[in-house]
C-alpha cells in the first residue's frame, strides 16, 4: 500500500486503533516514508486531541444538585442490621458521625464526584505529592503508600508513612456489587484529611472517589464551601457500592493474609 | 434492575456522560439540562434486562438531543465558557487562549452533522471502540468509521484555519 492510496478513513481509523493488523502495518510502514501522509495523520490526531481536552473541562465543574439528588438512593427504613462487627461502627453510625464541612479543592475535583467509570478510562495515576496532596481517582502504584496501606492494614489502624508526613487509616472492607473487594480509607497530609473509596483491580488498587474532609484552599488562596451534594453523593456511592454489609473482622484478616486475591 | 442498583450504575457513567452531553450540546447549561434529561428518563423507563447501563445511557442522551435537535429547541452552539473566564482572571492570557481554542473546536463541533458529531464524541472523548459507538448510535460498524473519518477530517480542517482571519489579513495588507 503506497502513502497515496491511503485513505483518510483507514488513517483515521488507524489513530483509534480499529484497522486489521494487515493493514495497520501498511499504514504505519507508509507513515514512516511520506512526509505529506504524516501532516494528515498530525492534523487529524491534533482534531481529536482537541476534542476530548475541550469537553472534558466540564468535569472541573460540580454535578448540579438536582441530578444528584434524582440519584441518591431512596432512604430503606425496613433494611435490616448489617451483621458489622463489634469494635467497627456500623456504616450508618459512621456517616451520622461524619462531620464534612469542606471539599476537596479545583484541582481534585476531577476525581471527586464519581466513581469515574468503573470500565471506563480513569484519569491518570494518583498522586501524593507536594502540598497540597491531591489523591485522584485512577490505579495507585504499588509504590504508593496508599497500595501499601490498602494491602496491609486492617480498618480501625492508622499506619504512618513518609515519617509521618501521610497517615492512613482504612475504615472498612466491603465485597462490591460485582464481587470485587473495595475499602473505604481516610488519608491524612499537610493538614488535609481527605476519604476516598478504592476498589481491588487485576491485583492492584484503583481509587474511585476521593473528597476531602476539612477546609481547603484553591490556588487563589480562597476557602472553597461545603457542597453538601459532594457529601451525599460520597456517602449514597459507598452505600451503593457495599453488595450486603461490610465485611467482618474475620472475613477482612483472611483478605489481608491473602493479599485480596 | 432495582431503581436504586440502577441510580447507582448510572453515578458510575455520569462524569463521561455529561462530557458527552457537553460535546453534543456544547455549552454547559445546555449539557447539565441533557444530562438531567437522560437521567430522569433511564429512572422513569427503565432499561431492558440484558442492557449494559453505559451504552444504555449514552443511546438515550444521544437520542434525546437528537430530538431536540429536529425540534430546534435548541439553539446553536453559543460558547458559555465564562465561568473559565471568571475562574481564569488570575491569568489572562491562559484564559484567552483556553477561549480560543475551545471556541475552535466548539465551532466546529457545532457545524458537523449530528450523527458526525456524534460519533466523534463517543470515539475522540470517550475512547469508545468504533462496535460500542455502533451499538450506542444503532447503526453499522461501517457507518461509524465513515462518521469518524468525515468528521475529524473537518476538524482537523478548521482547526487549521487561521484563529483571526481579520488579523491575518491586516498583515497581509501591509506586506
Amino acid at each position: 500500500m503506497s502513502a497515496r492510496t491511503i485513505t483518510d478513513e483507514q488513517l483515521s481509523a488507524y489513530l483509534d486503533q480499529a484497522l486489521p493488523a494487515s493493514e495497520a502495518a501498511a499504514v504505519a510502514a507508509a507513515l514512516q516514508q511520506d512526509v505529506a501522509l504524516q501532516r494528515r495523520w498530525q492534523a487529524l490526531q491534533q482534531a481529536n486531541a482537541a476534542v476530548a481536552a475541550a469537553y472534558r473541562a466540564i468535569d472541573d465543574a460540580p454535578m448540579p444538585d438536582s441530578i444528584m439528588t434524582m440519584l441518591t438512593p431512596t432512604p430503606a427504613p425496613t433494611a435490616q442490621p448489617k451483621q458489622a462487627m463489634a469494635g467497627r461502627p456500623r456504616l450508618s453510625a459512621w456517616l451520622r458521625n461524619w462531620q464534612v464541612g469542606w471539599v476537596a479543592p479545583v484541582a481534585a475535583s476531577l476525581a471527586l464526584l464519581i466513581g469515574l467509570g468503573l470500565g471506563l478510562r480513569l484519569a491518570p495515576t494518583p498522586i501524593i505529592g507536594a502540598p497540597p496532596p491531591v489523591l485522584m481517582a485512577g490505579r495507585v502504584d504499588a509504590s504508593n503508600p496508599i497500595h501499601q496501606a490498602l494491602q496491609s492494614v486492617p480498618s480501625g489502624e492508622a499506619a504512618a508513612f513518609m515519617s509521618g508526613q501521610l497517615i492512613v487509616t482504612p475504615v472498612l472492607s466491603f465485597v462490591a456489587a460485582d464481587g470485587g473487594y473495595c475499602r473505604e480509607f481516610r488519608f491524612h497530609a499537610s493538614d488535609q484529611s481527605s476519604r476516598a473509596v478504592a476498589c481491588q483491580e487485576d491485583g492492584g488498587w484503583v481509587v474511585h472517589m476521593t473528597v476531602a474532609e476539612n477546609a481547603v484552599r484553591d490556588a487563589g488562596d480562597a476557602y472553597l464551601p461545603a457542597s453538601s451534594s459532594l457529601r451525599r453523593q460520597f456517602d449514597a456511592t459507598v452505600n451503593a457500592m457495599i453488595a450486603e454489609a461490610p465485611l467482618d473482622r474475620e472475613a477482612e484478616a483472611a483478605l489481608l493474609d491473602r493479599g485480596w486475591r | 434492575m432495582q431503581n436504586d442498583a440502577l441510580r447507582a450504575e448510572i453515578v458510575k457513567v455520569l462524569t463521561p456522560l455529561r462530557r458527552f452531553a457537553y460535546a453534543l450540546t456544547g455549552a454547559r447549561h445546555d449539557a447539565d439540562d441533557l444530562l438531567q434529561a437522560t437521567v430522569e428518563r433511564v429512572l422513569e423507563r427503565g432499561m431492558p434486562e440484558e442492557a449494559d447501563v453505559q451504552k444504555w445511557s449514552f443511546r438515550v442522551c444521544r437520542n434525546i438531543w437528537i430530538d431536540q435537535v429536529r425540534a430546534q429547541k435548541v439553539r446553536a452552539p453559543i460558547s458559555d465558557e465564562s465561568a473559565i473566564d471568571r475562574a481564569d482572571s488570575h491569568d489572562g492570557e491562559r484564559a484567552v487562549f483556553a477561549k480560543i481554542t475551545f471556541d475552535q473546536v466548539n465551532g466546529a463541533m457545532g457545524a458537523l452533522p449530528a450523527d458526525q458529531r456524534a460519533a466523534l464524541g463517543l470515539v475522540a472523548l470517550e475512547g469508545m471502540t468504533y462496535a460500542e459507538a455502533a451499538t450506542i448510535l444503532d447503526t453499522p460498524i461501517g457507518t461509524v468509521m465513515s462518521r469518524i473519518s468525515r468528521a475529524r477530517q473537518a476538524l482537523a480542517k478548521a482547526l487549521a484555519e487561521p484563529v483571526n482571519p481579520q488579523f491575518r489579513h491586516s498583515e497581509r495588507s501591509q506586506a
